[in-house]
C-alpha cells in the first residue's frame, strides 16, 4: 500500500432539516458533524455505527449523492464540492457505490446485461457490440454465469444481485468504492462469497474502500482501519487489529461487548448499554455519549465539556477525555 | 421430563403457480421441554418461519396446507385437530408469538394502551380498569419506564426497541407457556439487541417459559439457547445441545455456516464459503438435499437421504458422515 491519500475529507457536515410540531419550528438534526478523515489510495476504511450514526450519510457525502452543507472533500487532489456538474460526472466515474440492495438500484425493466452497460455508455467508454462484450466480462469477473446476461433483476437471486451491483459499479473502472453495507441484507453462505469477492477484487484492481457497515464482524474482516461513528461524530478512529483488541473509546467496547459471538462459552457482557442513542435532533451537551456511558472515571467533565478527537496512542484516536483509563466493558476486548 | 410443545412429522407445503408445490416444511419434528431455550437457525427459504407459523396454525389456507399426518403437541393436545375457537384461545394464550418488525405488528392507530388493554381482555380479564393494571404491570415487567404515559402514545411515537418491548409484553398478557420468538432482534441496532434479549432470558427465567427462538444468527443462537437445531431445505439437519454443536458439528453444512460468518473475535484470512445457493423448495435436490453444495459427498449422498443419525440422542445430524466417518473429507 502506498501512502498516497486519496480521499481526504475535511471538517465535512450535514444537517437535515425536519418538520417541528404542528405550526411550530422546524429541528434541525446534524447527521454528519465536522467529520474528517483520510482514505490511502488501496486501503479499506471500514466506518460502524448504530443507525442514526450518520455513517451512510458520511458516504454519500463524500460522493456527493447528497450535497453537504461544509467542510470539503478532496479525491485525488481534487476539490469534489467545487465541482460544476460536467467536472462532476467525470470524477464520479472514478468513485462508484455498491447499494446495501442492489434490487432499488437496478431498473426492474432493463436486462442484468443493459444495466451494466449503461454507465459504460454514460461515460463514453464502450459502445454497442463492445460494450456487450465488456457488460459479459464483468459478469464473469463477479462470478457471474455470462448467460445471466438476458436475465432480468427479478430472475436474480439476492447474492447474484448484489454481484450485479458490483460489475455495475466496476464497469467504468473506478478506483474508490463506497460500499453501503454490501452484505446485510444476504444470508450467511452467500454474504460471505460477497466479501471474498469484494476482497478478490481490492486485490486485484487495487481498489480503495470505504465500507460502511453495522457488523463489526464484517468490518474487521476487510478494513484496515476503522472509523467508530456515534451521533454524527468520530467516537473512536483506529487501525483494525488494534481497535479490536484494545478499544480506547467507551462506545466502541461497549459495542464489541454487545456483538453476538459464534461461542457458547463466550462470556456474557458485563456491561449492557442502557438506554437508546439521543435523537441527533436533541444531542446531549458535552460528550454525546455520556448518558448511556459505562466508563468507570465518568465525571461532571463528561456533561459539560466535548471531548475532542486526540491521537491518545499513536495512530489511534478517541473521543473520549478518559481515553488513558481502562474502560472494563466485559468481554470488550477480542484476541 | 415431558416435552412441552412436541412437534411430529409436521409437512407444510404450498401451491405455487403453474401446479408447482413448495413443501416449506418436509417432516420437521422436535421437542421443547419447560424452561428452555431452542434456537432454530437458519437461512432464508430453510422453513424455519413457516415452521413457527404452522406451530400456530397462522399458515393462510390456501394456498399453504399443513399435511393432516403431521402433529403439533401442547401438552398432549394436537393443535392440529383444534378448531378455530380453541386455536384464538391458544395463540396469545399457552402460544405466544413475537416477530422481528414490530413496527409493523402493532396498530398504527391505537395506542399502545388500548392494544394491551385489548389483549388482556381477550385472555379472561374482561373487567377495563383490570386490564389497565395488568397492562401497567406488563409494561413495567418489560422494563418499560414511566408506563403510565407510555400507555397514551402511539407506536410510532416508540423507538424500535421500545415497540418490540411492547409486543412482548402483549405476548405476556395470555400468561404463556411457550414463546415463539421469530427474528426478534435482527431489525434492532446491536446495544439494543443485547438489551431485548438479557430481557427475554430474564422473563424466561422468571416464568418459567419455553422458548423457541428463530433465527439466521449463529452468534445470537451462542449466547442464549441451551440447544440448536439447524435447518436447512425445509429439514431438521441437525440438532444438538448448544455447546456440542459449535464445538463438534457434524453435519457439513452447519460446519459451512459456522465458518462462512466473519468474527469479531479473531482475524480470518479468508472465509471458506459453500458454493451455490440453497435450493427452492419447488425442487429439493434427491438424496441428500445438501450434497450438491457438499464437498464430502459421495454416491450413497447421491441417492438416498439419511435420517437424522447419531451415536446418541441427544446430538443427531442427516449425514451418511455419521455412518461412514471416514469419508470426512480432510
Amino acid at each position: 500500500m502506498t501512502t498516497e491519500r486519496l480521499v481526504e475529507i475535511d471538517a465535512l457536515t450535514k444537517r437535515f432539516s425536519l418538520p417541528g410540531p404542528l405550526l411550530g419550528r422546524r429541528r434541525a438534526i446534524v447527521a454528519v458533524d465536522a467529520v474528517t478523515l483520510t482514505i490511502a489510495r488501496g486501503e479499506t476504511l471500514g466506518v460502524v455505527g448504530e443507525s442514526g450514526s450518520g455513517k451512510t450519510t458520511l458516504g454519500h457525502c463524500v460522493l456527493r449523492l447528497t450535497q453537504p452543507d461544509a467542510g470539503r472533500v478532496r479525491f485525488a487532489g481534487v476539490e469534489i464540492l467545487a465541482l460544476r456538474a460536467e467536472g462532476l460526472r467525470r470524477m464520479r466515474r472514478r468513485m462508484q457505490i455498491v447499494f446495501q440492495d442492489a434490487t432499488l438500484s437496478l431498473n426492474p425493466r432493463l436486462g442484468i446485461g443493459a444495466a451494466i452497460q449503461e454507465p459504460l455508455e454514460v461515460h463514453g467508454r464502450a459502445r454497442g457490440s463492445s460494450a456487450r462484450a465488456r457488460a459479459e466480462e464483468l459478469l464473469a469477473e463477479v462470478g457471474l454465469d455470462r448467460t445471466l446476461s438476458d436475465h432480468y433483476p427479478h430472475q436474480l437471486s439476492g447474492g447474484q444481485r448484489q454481484r450485479v451491483g458490483i460489475a455495475r459499479a466496476l464497469s467504468v473502472e473506478p478506483e474508490f468504492l463506497v460500499l453501503d453495507e454490501p452484505i446485510s441484507n444476504l444470508d450467511v453462505s452467500v454474504g460471505a462469497q460477497v466479501l471474498n469477492l469484494l476482497a478478490d477484487l481490492q486485490a486485484r484492481r487495487g481498489l480503495t474502500y470505504l465500507l460502511i457497515a453495522h457488523d463489526l464482524a464484517v468490518v474487521r474482516y476487510l478494513a484496515d482501519r476503522v472509523a467508530v461513528m456515534y451521533l454524527g461524530r468520530v467516537a473512536e478512529l483506529a487501525p483494525a487489529a488494534a481497535i479490536y483488541q484494545q478499544p480506547l473509546h467507551p462506545y466502541t467496547a461497549s459495542l464489541l461487548a454487545a456483538a453476538p459471538v459464534q461461542d457458547p462459552r463466550a462470556a456474557r457482557p458485563r456491561i449492557v448499554l442502557s438506554g437508546e442513542p439521543p435523537s441527533a435532533a436533541n444531542p446531549p451537551p458535552g460528550c454525546p455519549f455520556h448518558p448511556r456511558c459505562p466508563h468507570p472515571k465518568k465525571s461532571e467533565r463528561c456533561r459539560s465539556e466535548r471531548p475532542p478527537l486526540r491521537e491518545v496512542l499513536s495512530g489511534r484516536w478517541a473521543a473520549c477525555h478518559y481515553a488513558e483509563e481502562p474502560i472494563d466493558a466485559g468481554r470488550a476486548s477480542h484476541r | 421430563m415431558k416435552p412441552l410443545l412436541a412437534v411430529r412429522d409436521l409437512t407444510t407445503e404450498f401451491a405455487m403457480p403453474g401446479g408447482l408445490v413448495a413443501r416449506a416444511v418436509d417432516g420437521v419434528s422436535l421437542d421443547l421441554y419447560p424452561g428452555e431455550t431452542l434456537a432454530l437457525v437458519g437461512e432464508s427459504g430453510s422453513g424455519k418461519t413457516t415452521l413457527a407459523l404452522s406451530l400456530l396454525r397462522l399458515i393462510p389456507e390456501p394456498p399453504g396446507r399443513i399435511d393432516p399426518a403431521g402433529r403439533v403437541e401442547l401438552d398432549g393436545a394436537d393443535i392440529l385437530r383444534w378448531d378455530a375457537k380453541a386455536l384464538r384461545r391458544v395463540r396469545g394464550g399457552d402460544l405466544a408469538m413475537i416477530f422481528q418488525e414490530p413496527g409493523s405488528s402493532l396498530n398504527p392507530v391505537m395506542t399502545v394502551g388500548s392494544q394491551i388493554t385489548e389483549t388482556v381482555r381477550a385472555h379472561g380479564q374482561p373487567d377495563r380498569r383490570a386490564a389497565r393494571r395488568r397492562a401497567l404491570e406488563l409494561l413495567a415487567d418489560v422494563g418499560i419506564s414511566d408506563p403510565d404515559r407510555r400507555l397514551g402514545q402511539y407506536p410510532h411515537q416508540l423507538s424500535g426497541g421500545m415497540q418490540q418491548r411492547v409486543m412482548i409484553a402483549m405476548a405476556l398478557a395470555g400468561n404463556p407457556k411457550v414463546l415463539i420468538a421469530d427474528e426478534p432482534t435482527t431489525a434492532l441496532d446491536v446495544t439494543i439487541q443485547l438489551q431485548i434479549l438479557d430481557l427475554l432470558s430474564d422473563l424466561q427465567r422468571r416464568l418459567g417459559l419455553a422458548v423457541l427462538l428463530i433465527t439466521h444468527d449463529l452468534g445470537l443462537a451462542a449466547r442464549v439457547a441451551d440447544r440448536v437445531a439447524v435447518m436447512y431445505a425445509g429439514r431438521i439437519a441437525e440438532s444438538a445441545p448448544a455447546a456440542r454443536l459449535f464445538d463438534h458439528p457434524q453435519h457439513p453444512y452447519t460446519e459451512a455456516l459456522l465458518h462462512a460468518v466473519p468474527r469479531i473475535d479473531r482475524d480470518v484470512a479468508r472465509l471458506p464459503v459453500v458454493p451455490g445457493q440453497p435450493p427452492l423448495a419447488t425442487q429439493w435436490p434427491t438424496g441428500c438435499r445438501f450434497h450438491p453444495r457438499c464437498r464430502h459427498a459421495w454416491e450413497r449422498c447421491r441417492g438416498a437421504e439419511p435420517s437424522l443419525l447419531g451415536t446418541d440422542q441427544e446430538h443427531l445430524a442427516r449425514c451418511w458422515l455419521v455412518d461412514e466417518p471416514a469419508r470426512r473429507a480432510p
